[in-house]
């Protein structure tokens, strides 16, 4: 028999076979479902491989959702940061309220938008100027004590002279002896008192306030606290250093008080007592 | 020793080409494996097959027959189709591959593999679609099912290009 011949048989059979199945399950078809039950093994398989399939996906999903979640954390923690913000902001305007409804008429705040343009001296440029009333030589305070005072004035601008730069001096007292003496800059981050005797008893920590006998600031207004004291060496008034309350360099916003307005003088320890600051979301 | 092995790992391979069928899609097409698995066995089958006379010398076309009745029934079975349409289907599959290359081409390439697993897929798939339709009643779109078939087969073509079939054919062919 040829090989054509032996395929033909073979075709022959598989027809005949396949068309006898297909005829006696057609005839059976309850038969033809109970064969279904051999595919449990596949359906078994089956399971397990979409199991698989389905932990693989996941796995991909995983590493997705953590490449989300991160960046989702990313955005959380800019809005923190925006939020915390946004807390010290609050909390500086409410001691500047707070400062304000201790001033009796009242004051300007403003908000410094820059350092001076002359890096020599120690100035800042703050947001009011003189379409805000804003005129030479009023007193800047902030919640913490005094800052400077106008050295010049634009429209709508105006710069600031601060406490520590050497041409700024005011005329102080100690809170407590109320033995007074003259401020002025030294051009780092503290002052010196000047023109207070020797004989005169002076400690490191003792609080300096305004006088209000310059005729430029109000009596009362904290200026810092005395950091070093010293009397050898010297021949008539002690060489006195006082840090001031208002740190210069973090200055953010003030109030610029008119040379008439009165402060009171209601703290116990200096400075004007500050808010307390509110929990951060972080809760730190 | 080596049967055993080797029928074992044709069954493994048989298995999974079941298992993943039905699970691997492209563009929404399941794939069709065993169309693949039954060319890749008729073509290791013909490669085997040592050169002789008399009914030996079809022994590669019964053997590849065997086993793509085997797979049919066994996707029949598992398909919920009326057994009997992939039995025929993958048993005269087999018997096409094997023909093919021992009586029509002298020297398998990569393109004629590929082209002959085309054929193939395509013919599997058009005798399954029309037993379906004409035997068990079954309505197909037909735009859709050639779609389905056409997909198969581009996607069973790398397999074509890859399974070296009757590299040895002269000897097989006995001239």
């Amino acid at each position: 028999m040829s090989r054509i011949k032996k395929r033909a048989v073979i075709v022959a059979v598989i027809l005949v076979t396949a068309l006898a199945l297909m005829f006696f399950f057609e005839r059976n078809r309850e038969l033809s479902e109970s064969l279904k039950a051999l595919s449990y093994p596949y359906d078994i398989l089956s399971g397990a491989a979409s199991s698989i399939s389905r932990n693989i996906s996941e796995l991909f999903d995983t590493a997705e959702e953590n490449r989300r979640l991160k960046e989702e954390l990313l955005a959380a923690e800019t809005e923190k940061q925006s939020y915390s913000e946004i807390l010290a902001e609050n909390r500086r305007l409410a001691d500047l309220l707070n400062l304000k409804q201790r001033i009796d008429s009242g004051g300007m705040a403003a908000h410094v938008v820059g350092r001076g343009y002359d890096r020599i001296s120690n100035t800042l440029i703050m947001d009011k100027g003189s379409n805000q009333g804003i005129v030479k030589d009023m007193p800047v305070i902030t919640a913490k004590g005094l800052a400077g005072k106008v050295l010049s004035v634009r429209m709508n601008f105006s710069d600031i002279i601060l406490i520590n730069d050497l041409n700024f001096s005011v005329a102080v007292r100690f809170k407590e002896s109320r033995r007074e003496g003259i401020v002025t800059g030294s051009g780092r981050n503290n002052c010196i008192l000047k023109y207070v005797p020797v004989e005169e008893t002076v400690k490191p920590g003792d609080i300096v306030i305004t006088s209000g006998l310059d005729g430029i600031f109000q009596a009362g207004i904290p200026v810092g606290q005395v950091t070093t004291v010293q009397t050898e060496g010297v021949e008539f008034f002690q060489y006195i250093e006082v840090e001031p309350f208002q740190n210069p360099s973090k200055i953010e916003d003030a109030i610029i008080i008119s040379r008439t307005t009165t402060f009171r003088e209601t703290h116990e320890s200096g400075p004007v007592a500050e808010t307390p600051a509110p929990a951060s979301p972080d809760g730190e | 020793m080596k049967k055993p092995l080797q029928t074992s790992l044709w069954a493994l391979a048989a298995i999974f080409a079941l298992l993943l069928q039905p699970k691997i899609t492209v563009f929404g097409v399941p794939l069709n494996l065993t169309v693949a698995l039954v060319y890749v066995y008729a073509a290791r089958a013909l490669a085997t097959q040592s050169g002789g006379a008399g009914f030996t010398d079809i022994t590669a076309e019964t053997r590849a027959v065997s086993f793509g009745a085997v797979i049919g029934l066994i996707e029949d079975m598992m398909s919920g189709l009326l057994p009997g349409i992939n039995f025929m289907s993958k048993a005269l599959l087999g018997l096409l591959s094997v023909t093919i290359f021992r009586d029509y081409i002298s020297q398998w390439t990569p393109f004629i593999g590929a082209a002959v697993i085309f054929i193939v897929t395509i013919l599997d798939g058009v005798i399954v679609v029309m037993m379906c339709q004409f035997v068990m009643g079954i309505a197909i779109n037909e735009y859709a099912a050639m779609q389905m078939i056409l997909t198969q087969s581009v996607i069973n073509l790398p397999l074509g290009c890859l399974i070296r079939c009757g590299h040895n054919i002269s000897d097989i062919r006995g001239q």
